[in-house]
């Protein structure tokens, strides 16, 4: 078997990991977030133990979130069971809208959950890292330069705080929360990139996974929400821009090559032909440029050899 | 081509005492396996079957009669059965040592289906 295979595999389970709690999330509203990770989690296994003699289901998806849809279901008449009263009104009635998702985007839903202004800029990514895209507290311990032990207890500080947002905001954060949280979304999106695109303790590692995963978000933001297009456009432009020089920044032993050294053949043309176009479509310009100015410092240093070396300045 | 039956076995607690990472880490090879075969048209289906010992119905003498698991000398349980299309014994035994289940278990019961059955 071919490492490209394991590697396949491990992204599409992180990947659906992240997209089921959000779809539960936004079944089962922000209280139930652990049981959401619990049944993701749940799923995944079962889907593990069965596909290898069944092959891999034509919708992967699909099947996770009718097998997540059941055990939620199972998991909640359970508790309901063994607390008659207390909790019975709270807790939505099991019903088919477990089963089958409504809402289109509950993976924005949760990362404008995440960026709850209560929470701190660190917690709030390191949530939206393991909820929303799907790593678990050991991946992302060493971006935060903490243990494995230390990052878990603020993941669970940052998800009590979560449990006890209510209101229309929790039942629907894109729509309620988007605009006035859209600076600490596009932070967080922001910072998610970083963490990628620097390199970290140990061993020089960048992870492409996680600047594509902030890619993605960033793309979703703005296919759903039209009016911050031109924030999401200029976030993107800048992810692509930086993103194409993945290949050219290390050497074969996994040493980071300095900007000036790189061998530029190796930039890729396609994604800065990409960035370069979401810088300019974007409508009016981000009307408020939500990166931090350490954003913008970044992005003049990589468009300017960007430009320079394509004749385009 | 033929049709091989894989029965895969393992020890009654295999799968019990381990990590969930360790598992899902097993089952990732099993997955990446099964993936490769599908792509090269060999993998035809499969079941897992559930981890219980299941039931033994017999008759004697007209009497039939239902046994419960578990049944304590039972030293491995299926696991559950996949598909595969050979050429052949010599091929599906080819096939055989690729797979995951040798390197995580000890053995894999191959049987050729009956063609005139199709």
């Amino acid at each position: 078997m071919t490492e490209n295979v394991v590697k396949r595999l491990e992204e599409t389970i992180r990947r659906e990991r992240g997209w089921l709690i959000a779809s539960l999330v936004s079944s089962l509203g922000t209280a139930k977030v652990d049981l959401a990770e619990d049944v993701a989690q749940d799923a995944i296994l079962r889907a593990l133990s069965v596909w290898p003699y069944k092959g891999i289901p034509e919708n992967p998806r699909a099947w996770l979130r009718r097998v997540a849809g059941n055990i939620a279901i199972d998991q909640i008449r359970r508790q309901a069971r063994l607390v008659p009263h207390s909790e019975g009104l709270a807790s939505p009635t099991p019903s088919e809208s477990l089963i089958t998702p409504t809402l289109q985007d509950p993976e924005l839903d949760l990362l404008v959950i995440c960026c709850d202004p209560r929470l701190h800029e660190s917690e709030q990514l390191a949530l939206a890292l393991n909820l929303g895209c799907g790593f678990t507290a050991g991946q992302i311990a060493p971006l935060f330069h903490l243990s494995e032990n230390a990052l878990a207890q603020r993941l669970a500080r940052g998800k009590r705080k979560i449990r006890q947002q209510s209101g229309q905001i929790a039942r629907h954060p894109t729509r309620f929360a988007m605009r006035s949280r859209l600076p600490s979304v596009m932070r967080v999106l922001y910072r998610m990139h970083c963490s990628g695109y620097f390199p970290r303790t140990g061993a020089f590692v960048f992870d492409s996974v996680i600047c594509r995963e902030a890619l993605r978000l960033c793309q979703l933001i703005a296919k759903f929400n039209p009016a911050h297009q031109g924030a999401c456009q200029a976030l993107s432009g800048l992810i692509l821009l930086q993103m194409a020089r993945f290949p050219a920044r290390s050497d074969a032993e996994g040493k980071l090559i300095p900007l000036d050294q790189q061998d530029r053949t190796l930039w890729q043309k396609e994604l800065i032909a990409a960035g370069f176009a979401a810088l300019q479509d974007g409508p009016g310009q981000p009307q408020s440029n939500p990166l931090p100015s350490r954003g913008r410092d970044c992005s003049t240093a990589c468009f300017g050899p960007h430009l320079g070396s394509h004749g385009l300045a | 081509m033929a049709q091989f039956v894989f029965m895969l076995p393992h020890a009654p607690d295999r799968y019990t005492d381990i990590s969930e990472s360790e598992f899902v880490d097993l089952m990732k090879d099993y997955l990446g396996w099964v993936e490769d075969m599908t792509a090269q048209g060999k993998f035809k289906g499969g079941e897992k079957l559930l981890d219980e010992a299941g039931k033994i119905v017999t008759s004697t003498d007209g009497v039939t009669e239902v046994h419960e698991g578990p049944f304590s000398e039972v030293a491995e349980i299926l696991g559950g059965f996949m598909i595969l299309e050979a050429a052949d014994y010599d091929e599906a035994i080819e096939i055989a040592r690729g797979h995951p289940h040798l390197k995580h278990n000890q053995k894999i019961i191959i049987r050729q289906t009956d063609p005139d059955a199709d």
